[in-house]
């Protein structure tokens, strides 16, 4: 019996030795959530890159990565202090910030301009905005400052199209529900050419109307405590950016561990391409990936204004921060 | 003096104020919780919210009244005619297990962006119990009636009016009580599927805005309503109902 | 209507589920505006030889006439007044709708239909009209059922241990009562009771039937005049004579003969 104690004692040292190697310092917990469900939106591709080459553990981050359903919980984790970072549109970023008020900081503005786009089939004939005119114009939840810009900037009024609150299945637009739908992008065009329609697509920055896509969101109040480990984490996610931009198969197939065996991987890289696209500009060309002007952010701000979708008063100083960017 | 309101009311307002108090004290932000001031707040102002209730109670009420119908019809259907039932009740169960999500984007798409989808969407929910409880109902008359009115030769069409009809009615009302209130839900959650007017449109809207006050504000209300609607079903059986 | 005879020739009945012979071969004539009690134990078929008299399910092989019809017209003319041991009233109409309801079933327009009230007083209910059955107790309720089968004026009564779920007192008063009724308009009643004494107090003839299968053990008349003393050595003997029958046929679920 003292035998078999002694054994086991021995064995339960050398256990409890094992498990305590960890090199340097611990690593800290961050947790993110993706402000949609798994996909390869450019930020969220920072972040599973960042995490299967290591580039988080690199620099000491131990990352969880959470996804949210696109309800807005994530924006609500995110204040209550159970995340630390996720993503958002930058226009709902202003909103929020104005009402109900969430002190929310841009740390990263992937999208250099905005995700949203509208369509319609090919055949039925449209080339122009203006040719909306007489046509059913859908919304998704609320019509979106970039339609009233967009018939102003041809011309038109709200009263000249029909604004229809549509679903959010584009077989609406390809069934004759509406004439014209609104679209990201990164996702309905290539879903619809798949299966077969011809479209064709009006993006308001286009039109010399500002938008702006998705940024990587903290607290003001994580800026404030937590620097280092925003800096760590912007430079490990914007190291992930490129390598997914100079290796998009393999970025895929990470993402693929993200989206499960339902997802279509050709699907994927459509987003991924459309993205990496949409996240380059003057701005970035001279500061690097995910920098942000406050020109940029007034544009959109003033934009907001003007057709009554943010109340004015917003401190562009206080919106966004590239402290934690590579370029500063 | 009838206790039991009493305390139920005194409990409803103990259990608000100590939302109401833990809320200010942990400062906590509108968007996480709201404190029940800002959600009678939102109440009072013109914020929409009574016509959005009438719409989505219209979409209900009409989706239970056309569930209930056809769950009726089927069940007469199988008491006169029994070989139906089997053929009935698979499709029955297909439609039960069919969840709302896959079936009402087809709905949108056949139907438009209007009342339909909703009012089929409730009524695919409420046919079932009424069907169900209704087919026990026909069947639940005691066999000394059955054999007493064979004696005299009542013919199946008269056993059904002047027995089966009325012995169903508990049945028929306790379907009801589940149906009613499940048609609410129905026609909320139908119509956060698609899009639309009303209660449900009012906390999509509202949460994709974070403003929870309005959200609570809008379920405080479907709450109302619903059990609104249930005592409506409630007070009909009392009248109906009065030999038990 | 005039009272029928009743015929029972070569009647044989089986059920499939479970599978019995319920009577074989029962051969029976019932006289016209008699009383014939049938008793026997339990699965002796007593229940089986009135529902097929009622029409209420088919012989096997075998016919049944009723004054010179088949059940299935007697029915249709409702010449059948049918009171089971429940009273069988619906909860959802009160003592005198339910009588109402009896004649208004299957209605023969050219039948005298008295009115509700007169029935309920003939069964001492006259109050309890506006009663729904919840209300009333189970010998009031069996009084109901009682009238309700007056109600039909029908010409033939059967009936499956009418008072069989009432105490002693009850049975005894309402048996009384319901001799007084027949007494009226002599329909033929068929009485099927476990009970000895009330059998021999009410019966012009009691038959005996024995089980597995179910055939006629004895028949005898019984010549006492009514009203009949229980008390008497002639009653007494009688109702000794139709325990020992009952004693030596063979039991199925245990020996319930009583009184």
């Amino acid at each position: 019996m003292r035998r078999v104690l002694a054994v086991l004692a021995i064995l339960v040292l050398a256990a409890s030795a094992c498990g305590d190697d960890r090199g340097g310092g611990e690593l800290r917990p961050v947790t993110f959530m993706a402000g949609f469900t798994a996909q390869a939106n450019l930020p969220f591709v920072g972040v599973y890159v960042a995490h299967d080459q290591g580039y988080f553990a690199d620099r000491g981050l131990d990352v969880t990565i959470e996804h949210s359903t696109g309800g807005g919980e994530n924006l609500q984790l995110l204040a209550a202090g159970t995340v630390d970072v996720t993503t958002q549109d930058a226009a709902v970023l202003l909103q929020r910030r104005d009402d109900p008020g969430i002190p929310l900081v841009s740390i990263g503005l992937i999208g250099q301009t905005g995700q949203q786009a509208f369509v319609a089939l090919a055949d039925s004939g449209m080339s122009d905005p203006s040719d909306w005119a007489g046509r059913s114009v859908g919304f998704k939840g609320t019509p979106p400052p970039d339609v009233f810009a967009i018939l102003d900037a041809v011309g038109l009024t709200e009263d000249d199209v029909e604004l229809i609150n549509v679903g959010f299945d584009p077989r609406v637009l390809t069934e004759g529900q509406v004439d014209v739908y609104p679209v990201f992008k990164s996702n309905e065009p290539d879903l619809l050419e798949r299966q077969g329609f011809e479209i064709v697509m009006w993006d308001a920055a286009d039109y010399g109307i500002p938008t702006l896509g998705l940024t990587y969101v903290a607290t003001e109040d994580t800026v404030a405590s937590d620097p280092e480990m925003l800096e760590d984490f912007m430079a490990a996610v914007i190291e992930g950016i490129s390598y997914a931009s100079a290796n998009p198969d393999s970025a895929i197939d990470i993402v693929m561990e993200y989206v499960g065996p339902e997802g279509d991987a050709a699907h994927q890289r459509f987003i991924l391409d459309t993205e990496l696209g949409d996240s380059v500009s003057e701005v970035t060309d001279a500061s690097g990936i995910g920098w942000q002007t406050a020109e940029q952010w007034s544009s959109l701000a003033d934009l907001l204004e003007q057709y009554g979708a943010l109340a004015p008063g917003t401190v562009i100083e206080d919106v966004f921060t590239n402290e934690f960017l590579p370029g500063s | 003096m009838r206790r039991g309101p009493i305390v139920a009311a005194l409990t409803v307002l103990g259990l608000v104020s100590l939302w109401e108090i833990v809320v200010r004290i942990t400062n906590t932000p509108e968007y996480l919780v709201p404190a029940p001031s800002a959600i009678a707040e939102h109440l009072g102002s013109a914020s929409g919210l009574l016509p959005a209730a009438a719409i989505t109670l219209l979409e209900a009420v009409s989706g239970l009244l056309i569930g209930a119908s056809v769950g009726l019809l089927l069940a007469i259907g199988i008491t006169f005619w029994g070989h139906l039932e089997q053929a009935v009740m698979s499709i029955a169960l297909l439609v039960k297990s069919t969840p709302v999500i896959a079936v009402a984007p087809i709905l949108t798409i056949w139907m438009g962006f209007g009342y339909g989808p909703k009012v089929v969407v409730t009524a695919l929910l409420t046919f079932f119990p009424v069907l169900i409880n209704a087919i026990e109902g026909f069947r639940s008359v005691d066999r000394s009636i059955h054999d007493w009115a064979r004696s005299l030769d009542a013919s199946p069409s008269e056993i059904f009016m002047k027995i089966r009809w009325p012995s169903a009615r508990p049945f028929l009302f306790a379907a009801l009580k589940v149906a009613a209130p499940l048609a609410m839900i129905g026609a909320v959650v139908a119509e956060w599927m698609g899009a639309s007017s009303g209660l449900g449109r009012h906390m999509w809207v509202a949460y994709a805005n974070l403003d929870m006050p309005s959200l609570f504000a809008a379920v405080l209300v479907l709450t109302m309503l619903s059990a609104g609607v249930y005592r409506i079903v409630v007070e009909i059986e009392h009248r109906t109902i009065r030999w038990a | 209507m005039t009272a029928p005879e009743l015929y029972f020739r070569a009647v044989t009945k089986r059920y499939s589920t479970p599978r019995v012979t319920a009577l074989e071969k029962v051969d029976l004539e019932i006289g016209a505006g008699s009383i014939t009690a049938v008793i026997g134990v339990s699965g002796s078929g007593k229940s089986t030889l009135l529902r097929l008299a009622g029409g209420l399910d088919q012989p096997t092989e075998g016919e049944i006439v009723i004054g010179g019809r088949n059940p299935q017209e007697m029915r249709q003319s409702k010449g059948i007044g049918w009171m089971s041991q429940h009273p069988a009233l619906l909860p959802w109409r009160t003592a005198a709708e339910n009588i109402k309801l009896a004649q208004t079933i299957n209605p023969q327009p050219e039948r005298e239909m008295t009115p509700p009230g007169e029935l309920l007083a003939m069964v001492g209910l006259e109050d309890f009209g506006d009663a729904y059955p919840s209300t009333l107790s189970g010998g009031m309720q069996q009084r109901v059922s009682l009238a309700r089968t007056l109600a039909v004026g029908g010409s033939l009564w059967l009936m499956d241990e009418p008072f069989a779920a009432l105490d002693e007192l009850k049975r005894d008063a309402l048996a009384d009562e319901m001799l007084g009724l027949w007494e009226a308009s002599r329909p033929t009643v068929v009485w099927v009771t476990h009970h000895i004494t009330e059998a021999v107090k009410l019966a012009d003839e009691i038959v005996v039937l024995t089980p597995s299968p179910g055939t006629i053990a004895s028949r005898f008349p019984i010549d006492l005049e009514r009203p009949r003393d229980e008390t008497s050595p002639a009653f007494q003997m009688i109702v000794r004579r139709a325990r020992s029958i009952l004693r030596e046929s063979p039991a199925v679920s245990g020996f319930e003969a009583t009184g």
